[in-house]
């Protein structure tokens, strides 16, 4: 890099370090421009910290500490079995600052941008909210980046090492490497969530715990890396299928809910007036077609006859509780929508119909999450109708297979999740209309309260009946079972005696009924045009972005 | 093309914080390359105002406008035409000033070679030169004040907003920013400022804006909030005259003590001092009689009133 000294028109003297002039500089700084500058602002900042260079310091004493005195204690260590307690014992060293050191630090370096303010300033910036948020996350990628070359020598080490191959190293490394991009993104949405001192510190706690928990509970799952290794070795094909999926369930939860994490971070930095919702449902979205498709893969590989049924009334079961918790905070939003977000609505009927969930608005984020529930339900239903008939039990009762039972249960799970998030959006609408706002901890605590109550209902069911003494510990977190039960009586479904079936399904029409009369209002904004002014500015930038229309007749042109 | 609105204008802004008016249905504007003071005591609702017109907060009620944009649905545009210095503000004590600079020219989308043009200017203009490779940790006050006025240029604003900016500035480091304002709006550039250094913005402003309470209490040029007050002054309303005789300075005292329409006389050095009704006319009708009575008058100056007495005339010292 080369500083240019020239003199400015007041006379000082200029050392502009950004001039460069050799080739390198001028590719370095062409490259630079495709960079997120707070990836630029972190790298000229935090990496000349006391504590990067501390941490970075303290993680290559480790690694070698670590060396010497494995080498020390296993002196034919190249012919011993015990060589993964080497590769174990460095991925402990590894993991300590890629799941503590840097997510707290990302937390950190958020938080004290907020308090000294600089934080507003970016904001105040051209700089998108996802700019921001990525620029942390791409930071914290690049430490995890110097902290794996530090240690990366002493990993690629014991490839050669008895009893070690490159699955061992990669599932741990990938391991490591995904936990610590899951706790980096709930670090920059806790941080974000963060508005004074008192919450910085009880998340700054909360996240510390997470990180430590998930640390420990990852180090030691690692130390048993040779036996899963083993497992997928001697497995048969089907099965080795099975436990690689089972282990990319783990990881696609963690990256899909970082996903979700991120955006809601984006939201949070996202200017109230403008569109925070979009993105978040969206990503939820994915996050629920990768389920889905993971549940088909899944499917796939176990013995239909036997799990797939199962795994269909498990898919809503997991997606009901998902929406329920989800679907709370989402129907908790500010009703407010602002005349920006109400530029973007869409014009058409078609558009409104499909597209219209996806903006702003807790009504139209009920209906969103309405529409999620029963799509995974009506999946579910239609993979289990098609190949239930080849089913030889019940999942619930033995002996009693049959395709009702099955459907009824995705239709009182889909049902169940909906009346709690109905009667959730009906108490947001109600603090709306009282206090003027709603707050989304709020909602998802009154809906956990719901949940908690008309859990109870099966079993108040079951002693109206006399059927008390089939109660089941479970039914008390899968209601929709105690309802099989009482409405059964024995586990199997008798059209002519679900009598229960009635009430559930009038309360489930009622509370979506009111909820649609309640959101007549939101749902019936239309799209406005932008202001003048803004009309205005458009169109000076597409003049500008035209070119000149050229005479070719006129010579001088 | 510059559009016709103006370069800032607050239409009925209310800002509550719970039960509190922070901002009571303030309306005012602010021209093109017009700089315009806005000033209140401590807790009057500017940094909140100004926090609004920079896209940092939201109106309870009304709505503000930035080169015609508003701040609530366009704050994405608004933020292209704004430069804001806030009062209170964070610096990145690891980097340098030109680091700090550069990061923030690259955040406002600025590449290339029009980074460092804009570098140049901002360094050049607030004259930042010699500090340029200097630690942001090591700067003063006054230098960190520099710095953020840079930061606030580096996307060449055309609208203004410096919340405070000579606070704890010395006196040379105050008229440098004066002469820096100045400039700025000699370019066209439309500023609002606060600052409870009033003679300073009584020199370079073009119209101050008063607020007290969170509600707007006065707007216009010194010289009109100051008819106003004169006007809403009462016949008796008192102000100070000193009188220059040429001889005889004790005979003037003793003359001046006996005219009813005269308190308080009395000799400063070599000048009198006294206090008479604040009526010109007065004055007129005072000097025709010392002249009739044979005093050699130098000069007869009544006080004129300057921006904090006119500031203390239309406030009342309300804390919300």
């Amino acid at each position: 890099m080369t500083i240019i000294e020239s003199k400015s028109e007041s006379g000082h003297d200029l050392h502009l370090a950004v001039e460069k002039n050799s080739r390198l500089d001028r590719w370095i700084e062409s490259v630079s421009r495709w960079l997120n500058p707070i990836l630029i602002k972190e790298s000229r900042q935090s990496l000349k910290s006391n504590q990067f260079l501390v941490t970075f310091s303290l993680v290559l004493a480790a690694a070698l500490f670590w060396s010497f005195f494995a080498l020390a204690v296993t002196p034919n260590i190249s012919e011993s079995y015990n060589s993964i307690v080497l590769l174990t014992g460095y991925f402990w060293i590894l993991a300590f600052p890629l799941m503590i050191i840097v997510p707290v630090w990302t937390y950190w370096s958020i938080v004290t941008e907020q308090d000294d303010n600089s934080l507003e300033l970016i904001t105040l910036s051209t700089m998108k909210p996802s700019q921001i948020v990525s620029g942390k996350f791409v930071t914290a990628l690049l430490q995890i980046m110097i902290y794996l070359a530090v240690i990366a020598p002493c990993v690629c080490f014991t490839y050669f090492l008895r009893g070690i191959d490159l699955g061992h190293i990669l599932y741990g490394l990938v391991f490591i490497f995904l936990a610590s991009i899951c706790l980096n993104a709930v670090a920059v949405f806790l941080a974000t969530c963060a508005p004074n001192r008192a919450l910085q510190i009880l998340f700054l706690i909360g996240l510390v715990f997470i990180c430590f928990v998930s640390y420990i509970y990852l180090c030691v799952g690692l130390s048993e890396i040779d036996g899963l290794i083993d497992n997928l070795m001697r497995a048969q094909v089907n099965e080795q299928n099975q436990i690689q999926l089972g282990l990319a369930a783990g990881c696609l939860a963690a990256l899909t809910y970082s996903m979700v994490a991120y955006f809601a971070a984006v939201a949070n930095l996202t200017f109230p007036a403008n569109n925070r919702s979009t993105g978040i449902r969206v990503a939820l979205l994915v996050q629920q077609a990768i389920f889905i498709g993971w549940c088909w893969a899944m499917a796939h590989s176990l013995d239909w006859s036997q799990d797939g049924p199962i795994l269909m009334i498990v898919m809503v079961i997991v997606a009901s509780i998902h929406w329920s918790i989800v679907g709370s905070m989402i129907v908790g939003e500010s009703g407010e929508i602002s005349q920006r977000v109400r530029r973007g609505l869409p014009k058409t009927m078609f558009a409104k119909i499909t597209a219209s969930w996806l903006m702003p608005g807790p009504l139209r984020g009920f209906f969103f999450v309405v529409s999620n529930i029963w799509g995974v339900g009506i999946i579910a239903a239609i993979f289990y109708s098609v190949n239930v008939g080849s089913v030889p039990y019940s999942m619930f009762r033995p002996g009693t297979a049959d395709v009702e039972t099955g459907l009824v249960m995705i239709f009182l799970n889909c049902g169940y999740a909906t009346i709690y998030l109905g009667l959730t959006s009906l108490f947001a609408i109600w603090l709306r209309g009282r206090f003027g706002f709603s707050i989304p901890l709020l909602t998802l605590l009154w809906g956990l309260a719901v949940a908690l109550f008309l859990n109870f209902v099966p079993i108040i069911v079951l002693a109206s009946i006399g059927l008390l003494n089939e109660f089941e510990l479970p039914i008390l977190g899968l209601p929709s079972w105690g309802l099989i039960v009482a409405g059964v009586g024995g586990g199997r479904v008798d059209w002519n005696d679900m009598t229960v079936l009635l009430p559930f399904s009038l309360m489930l029409i009622a509370i979506v009924v009111a909820n649609l009369v309640f959101a007549r209002r939101e749902l019936g904004l239309v799209r406005v045009a932008a202001p003048i002014r803004v009309q205005q500015e458009i169109e000076e930038a597409k003049k500008l972005a035209e070119p000149e229309p050229v005479d070719i007749f006129d010579d001088e042109a | 093309m510059i559009s016709s609105a103006p370069a800032i204008e607050m239409r009925n802004v209310t800002r509550m914080f719970g039960h509190l008016r922070a901002v009571n249905d303030v309306s005012f504007s602010v021209g093109r390359g017009e700089i315009v003071g806005f000033i209140g005591p401590n807790g009057a609702g500017k940094t909140t105002s100004m926090r609004i017109l920079a896209t940092l907060d939201l109106p309870t009620m009304g709505d503000a406008l930035i080169d015609g944009f508003s701040v609530i649905n366009d704050p994405d545009r608004v933020r292209r035409q704004l430069g804001f210095m806030p009062d209170n503000y964070g610096t990145y004590p690891h980097m340098n000033c030109e680091e700090y600079l550069d990061f923030f020219a690259r955040a406002y989308g600025l590449l290339g070679s029009d980074r460092i043009s804009a570098l140049r200017r901002v360094i050049d203009f607030a004259h930042l030169g010699p500090l340029a490779q200097k630690s942001i940790r090591g700067l003063s006050k006054g230098m960190k004040q520099r710095l953020c006025l840079g930061r606030a240029l580096i996307h060449d604003p055309q609208v203004i907003v410096l919340d405070e900016p000579a606070a704890g500035l010395d006196p040379r480091a105050r008229i440098e920013l004066r002469e820096m304002i100045t400039l700025l709006a000699e370019q066209g550039k439309s500023i609002l400022i606060s600052s409870h250094i009033l003679s300073a913005l009584a020199e370079m402003c073009h119209r101050v804006v008063i607020i007290e309470a969170g509600s707007l209490v006065a707007v216009g040029s010194v010289e009109e909030i100051m008819a106003s007050t004169r006007q809403r002054q009462s016949p008796d309303a008192l102000v100070e005259v000193s009188v220059r005789v040429n001889d005889e300075p004790e005979k003037l005292l003793q003359w001046l003590d006996e005219n009813p329409l005269v308190e308080n006389a009395q000799l400063v050095v070599d000048e009198i001092r006294f206090k008479a009704p604040a009526n010109p006319e007065v004055h007129e009708q005072m000097i025709k009689e010392l002249v009739a009575a044979n005093f050699r008058i130098s000069s007869f100056v009544p006080k004129q009133q300057s921006l904090e007495d006119v500031f203390v005339e239309v406030t009342k010292g309300i804390v919300q």
